[in-house]
């Protein structure tokens, strides 16, 4: 039967933010994610589809299954509950994006063919790039620059990937790839958006600099959608296993290092999606099982941390490292004790989400006797509770009381999102039984046993006592940590100077014709509010909208391409 | 004083106590590998996997990556916030 892609909904709900009024927007925001989830439970099933063909291509924008299923839920909720927590901001800018991001994310997810997949992947990038964009810090703009170049590298090589796999007798179907040129292409793509080192720095280098409603979006999608593709793609293939591991003990090494935040949640992510990967890596049913779980436990307590430290430095008026924050617990209880919810469904303490998806992965491992990679995802748990639960959360909020630092007030929509996602990493904690019934294989996993509790108890209780030693350590240095972004960012002026500024040239002349032309209809309008002027106007002047999409950001899209392209052609004519 | 009273006291209560509720509650520990099924092994691991993540951590950080100075615009460091629109 032909069903509608949820992608759809929330394109239109994008749109639509564009040109209504502010009350509406907001309604929207939320209520269109809200639909897709309602939309997923009660009208899609596993074997849905919708294809056609187009070109002599089979399209399959639709196709709905067991591993597909569960992404799309938690990219709902995560949807969600971000358009709640950012209820009082009025950006078109942000609104706009986060909901064509999150689309474009359900348009992945959901995508049966390669090509529809290339589509949304790409949609994926450019909608982020702009959520980067409209960050508000002074450094965002740059970095919005850096990670839409980044991403659309990583594109274009899943493109380059995609039309290699097609010009040499595949099919657009997307299944299992098997190790040829072709394949290796599409992974090297995918492994840039899951962040996977050295190809993860765009992640710690942008989620910061976006705003603290951008970043919880963020936060939920881009890796998510690169576990799903992993394991669609790429389920089994070895070398993931011991990647996923590298990620889960990087992340937290950079994670002790880091000041800022949201940077260290960011490491945070890497390290947690690296559980995800070695389990599409060991590529066994129960392992599986594992990344699904995980990722959507991950998605829903890592909003909660990012949300708590957003709230942290909206309260405190932009502080947002660990040399800047401390001593406001008190002044702010709520948000802290909903921030340790997320911190301890992180950590994998029993009762709370971590506990009942991190160790399926685990389990997975000991299943086919990986005792190493058994030992070290321990040791990367021990960094977990150690950074998000215990080092962030104090140096944040505990520690001696600080007169000088002004808390405001957060706004009531804030702690509503967060109670939501309180709510949901104890309810996947107590009773995780909902959660593996929509998993894509039968689970035979049991997460509450004696000896699991007590492991984990004892790991966690003697990790916090062994932070008190050394909390001297662990305060926060006014330092910042050079990554292998490093490489790209020395680079980037004479990519500048000599790719991008000739690439952008007749894009700025179409921007300053198109500007003079909004210009012109927003004084011929009757009144400045309507018509044209309107539709045109993301956030306030009628050319902001043509400004945005012709400077720079376009200029290093096609750059970005265009050095992609040459880097794959000419490895092709070295190696074939 | 790094070793308080307080965090001396709180380890040998830790330790009393996980060790009971082991005895108590984990008829048959799962074997990992050599002497991951031994009593109390992962407090042990917990508490000297935290130290040497840190040590570590904080050693590869001051070798070769923390930077005083910004590294891309060559200006110290800030210890103060920078304002921003964060909304």
């Amino acid at each position: 039967m032909d069903s509608m892609p949820p992608v759809v909904i929330m394109l239109i709900a994008a749109a639509l933010v564009v040109v209504l009024p502010r009350a509406l927007r907001r309604a929207v925001a939320v209520a269109a994610p809200t639909l897709v989830l309602a939309y997923l439970a009660f009208f899609l099933e596993a074997g849905d589809s919708w294809s056609f063909t187009w070109l002599s291509l089979d399209l399959e924008p639709l196709r709905v299954d067991r591993l597909s299923l569960p992404f799309g839920y938690v990219f709902g909720i995560a949807g969600a509950l971000g358009a709640i927590y950012a209820w009082h901001q009025d950006s078109k800018l942000q609104q706009a994006a986060s909901l064509a991001y999150a689309g474009s994310s359900l348009g992945v997810v959901f995508a049966g063919d390669l090509v529809t997949l290339v589509v949304f992947w790409e949609l994926m990038a450019v909608s982020s790039a702009y959520i980067v964009w409209g960050g508000g810090w002074p450094s965002s703009k740059s970095t919005s620059a850096r990670y839409l170049f980044v991403h659309m590298v990583g594109g274009s090589t899943v493109l380059a990937g995609v039309l290699w796999h097609l010009g040499t007798g595949g099919s657009t179907d997307f299944t299992l790839f098997d190790g040829t040129t072709a394949g290796w292409l599409v992974l090297g793509g995918f492994a840039i958006n899951a962040a996977i080192p050295p190809l993860h720095a765009w992640l710690a280098d942008a989620y910061p600099e976006a705003s603290i409603t951008g970043s919880v979006f963020l936060s939920a999608f881009t890796t998510k959608t690169a576990v799903y593709v992993l394991a669609r793609g790429f389920a089994g293939w070895e070398i993931l296993l011991v990647l996923g591991v590298m990620m889960a003990l990087y992340g937290v090494i950079f994670a002790v290092l880091e000041n800022d935040i949201r940077r260290l949640l960011a490491y945070h992510i890497i390290s947690q999606v690296g559980y995800m990967v070695v389990g599409v890596g060991i590529g066994t049913e129960t392992a599986i099982n594992g990344a699904v779980a995980h990722a959507f436990a991950h998605v829903i307590y890592k909003g909660l941390l990012f949300m708590g430290a957003g709230a942290a430095i909206h309260a405190t008026g932009g502080r947002r490292t660990l040399t800047a924050l401390g001593g406001i617990a008190g002044r702010m209880r709520t948000v802290v004790a909903l921030y340790m919810i997320g911190a301890l469904a992180i950590s994998a303490f029993p009762l709370f989400s971590g506990f009942t998806t991190k160790s399926m992965v685990i389990f997975a491992a000991e299943e086919e006797h990986l005792a190493w990679a058994v030992a070290l995802l321990y040791l990367a748990s021990v960094g977990t509770f150690l950074h998000t639960g215990l080092k962030l959360p104090y140096f944040t909020w505990f520690g001696p009381r600080r007169d000088d630092i002004r808390v405001g007030p957060v706004p009531k929509n804030m702690i509503v999102a967060m109670t939501g996602a309180a709510v949901l990493c104890v309810g996947i904690g107590v009773y995780p039984q909902p959660l593996y019934d929509i998993l894509p294989f039968a689970n035979h996993y049991e997460a509450y046993t004696a000896d699991h509790v007590v492991t984990t108890l004892q790991l966690l209780a003697f990790t916090a006592i062994a932070f008190w030693l050394l909390l001297h350590k662990l305060r926060g240095e006014a330092t910042i940590t050079i990554d292998t972004d490093w490489f790209y960012r020395k680079a980037g002026k004479p990519v500048r100077v000599f790719i991008q500024q000739p690439l952008e040239w007749p894009f700025t002349q179409a921007a300053r014709f198109a500007t003079g032309v909004a210009n012109f209809a927003g004084r011929i309008s009757l009144t400045p509010e309507s018509g044209w002027s309107r539709l045109l106007s993301l956030g306030g002047e009628p050319s902001t909208v043509i400004s945005l999409l012709g400077r720079p950001p376009l200029g290093v899209a096609v750059a970005a391409m265009f050095v992609t392209v040459a880097a794959i052609v000419l490895l092709a004519a070295v190696f074939d | 004083m790094i070793l308080s009273r307080r965090l001396l006291l709180t380890t040998t209560v830790a330790l009393f106590v996980s060790a009971v509720v082991e005895l108590l509650f984990v008829e048959h520990r799962h074997r990992l590998f050599f002497g991951s099924d031994t009593t109390l092994f992962w407090t042990a691991f917990g508490f000297v996997a935290c130290i040497v993540i840190v040590l570590v951590s904080k050693w590869f950080g001051h070798t070769f990556v923390m930077r005083h100075d910004d590294p891309y615009t060559g200006e110290p460091v800030q210890h103060e916030p920078s304002e921003g629109d964060n909304g």
